[in-house]
């Protein structure tokens, strides 16, 4: 039997896999659907999350795969092996979708701010098949990393969280810095990008994050999927959104310190327009009307389901080639 | 694992004298929330559109609740949005601008509709509204936003004419059968006036660096 505290988690605990993969299934579909399943007493958690899940995929008409992205960490100290490259490491969690125990040789490409207590640094690990997250944390004690220098990172966790690939330290994490450097090919998963903002996806602006060790997921209402209702938050700032060519769609995410290039709306500037509006959310409503319907060229690796953005520049040339005739080959159009 | 959302449709680039006439609407799956499609006349399907254009009029004509209709024009034409209740972001933004004329972007959904003598309409519901600020003084403003206003032409243009030169996807061949239209030659030829109008504007402005 799941009693009202429970199944309103069960139900944030969807819908947050679910947005991570649909941006038009609100917490309301999601809570009729739970509803549906509790009315059958006896069914577990977890079958109501398969059976909710497997039936809002069907109606999308995409993989139920989609929202399976792994949840925590097992840490049997037995299981740890060296993943030769970051590709294997890739490759290994789309199939697997398991959390694993690894060791590596990177170099530490790009230091980005750590907008969070627990965490002491984060980046982008590189080596020659490409770059990924690294998340190191404050309880993990280890050495400072510095950009440029190449380690040799053992018994890390990694996991696939929302799509991206993180590598992740722990208290039993030893890094060694290694006299060879090793190369990072920064082109391997970066990707150029160019097209109209269709849409600012919730968890864009002002955001908050859970605050517990360890974790730092994007609180809905305050609430984090793992560790429930939370009173004290971290504020970080986004910007998720669509970038659409009229071929694609495509998932663009600016942290921190891009967004406040890209919209001249730093941490400050955002605390003032929340508290202005008495509304957190002002911030992104503010963001979208400045961006929606803007072409932009943005660049960056591409981390799970994310262009990650690195660099990007507004788009004002023309959309097609100088030595096109558009005229002259409308004209010609025969049927 | 990749930066493309194969979950949701692209925004196609239309003009509206070609959407208004694209009304034949077909689904691709079963299910309740499989996508609603239209068919282009230019040979392709569209589930959700975006255009840059000039709001021209809105009109709250709802009685009990809100209910929103605003026309935006394009080089070949106007899009009818019409936002209540299911769209209500839309609604709030087009309560917010003071009034007409003001140059938009709009993302939507083409929904075709039966008009009252029996012949088929098309509106479109928008997702979202944004009105075009420009940065920094009012004629660089100005200007800033006709710039992104005579891009969106360029590339419908361009979309338009890639989408007649293609052949029509095979996908689609039961659509077309089942759509009854005829060869494109309107879109051709809107398309032809619609350069016409975007080269007459270009020239009208400082000529860009070549």
């Amino acid at each position: 039997m799941t009693d009202d505290n429970s199944s309103d988690s069960l139900v944030d605990q969807i819908h947050e896999r679910v947005s991570g993969v649909l941006d038009d299934v609100d917490r309301d579909d999601v809570e009729a659907q739970v509803e549906s399943f509790t009315e059958y007493s006896g069914v577990p958690d977890d079958e109501i999350e398969r059976g909710v899940l497997s039936n809002i995929a069907a109606e999308h008409g995409i993989e139920r795969d989609a929202f399976y992205n792994g949840g925590g960490g097992s840490s049997d100290g037995d299981d740890e092996y060296t993943i030769a490259e970051l590709q294997d490491l890739r490759d290994e969690l789309e199939e697997s979708g398991e959390d694993k125990w690894i060791s590596v040789e990177v170099t530490f490409d790009e230091e980005w701010d750590a907008n969070h207590d627990s965490i002491a640094q984060t980046g982008l690990v590189g080596d020659d098949t490409g770059r990924t997250k690294i998340t190191v944390w404050e309880n993990s004690d280890c050495d400072e990393l510095e950009e440029g220098v190449s380690y040799r990172i053992e018994n890390a966790t990694t996991n696939l969280y929302n799509g991206d690939v993180n590598i992740s330290t722990t208290p039993n994490t030893t890094i060694e810095a290694l006299d060879d450097s090793i190369e990072v090919n920064d082109d391997a998963n970066t990707r150029v990008i160019e097209g109209a903002f269709v849409s600012i996806q919730s968890g864009s602006g002002l955001i908050e994050r859970c605050p517990t060790d360890d974790c730092t997921r994007v609180l809905q209402n305050r609430v984090c999927s793992e560790h429930g209702k939370q009173s004290e938050v971290e504020d970080d700032l986004r910007i998720k959104a669509t970038l659409d060519d009229g071929d694609h769609a495509y998932d663009v995410l600016f942290n921190a310190e891009m967004t406040e290039e890209l919209t001249g709306i730093g941490m400050d500037d955002a605390f003032t327009i929340a508290e202005d509006a008495l509304d957190k959310d002002a911030v992104a409503d503010e963001m979208e009307g400045d961006l929606v319907g803007r072409y932009f060229r943005v660049e960056g690796p591409e981390i799970g389901n994310f262009l990650l953005v690195d660099e990007f520049e507004a788009v004002t040339d023309s959309p097609v080639d100088e030595e096109r005739d558009l005229m002259a080959a409308a004209n010609e159009v025969t049927f | 694992m990749a930066a493309e959302n194969d979950a949701r449709e692209a925004a196609k680039r239309v003009f509206a004298a070609e959407l208004n006439d694209s009304t034949h609407e077909f689904k691709q799956s079963d299910g309740e929330m499989a996508p609603n499609y239209v068919l282009l006349r230019s040979g392709e399907k569209a589930n959700r559109v975006f255009f840059i254009g000039t709001l021209t009029d809105k009109e709250n004509v709802g009685s009990d609740s809100d209910f929103w209709r605003a026309r935006v024009r394009d080089p070949t034409g106007t899009f009818y949005l019409s936002a209540g209740q299911y769209q209500p972001e839309a609604a709030a933004t087009l309560q917010s601008i003071d009034s007409a004329p003001a140059y938009v972007a709009v993302v939507g959904k083409p929904d075709p509709y039966e008009g009252s003598e029996g012949d088929m309409m098309m509106s479109v519901q928008p997702e979202s509204i944004t009105v075009l600020h420009g940065e920094g003084d009012d004629d660089d403003a100005k200007a800033s936003v006709e710039e992104l206003v005579s891009r969106w032409g360029e590339e419908a243009a361009e979309a338009t004419l890639e989408r007649l030169q293609s052949d029509l996807p095979e996908d689609l061949e039961d659509e077309w059968e089942a759509a009854g239209y005829s060869d494109p030659t309107g879109v051709k030829e809107h398309l032809v006036a619609a350069l016409e109008e975007l080269g007459a504007d270009s020239e009208s402005k400082t000529p860009a660096e070549a």
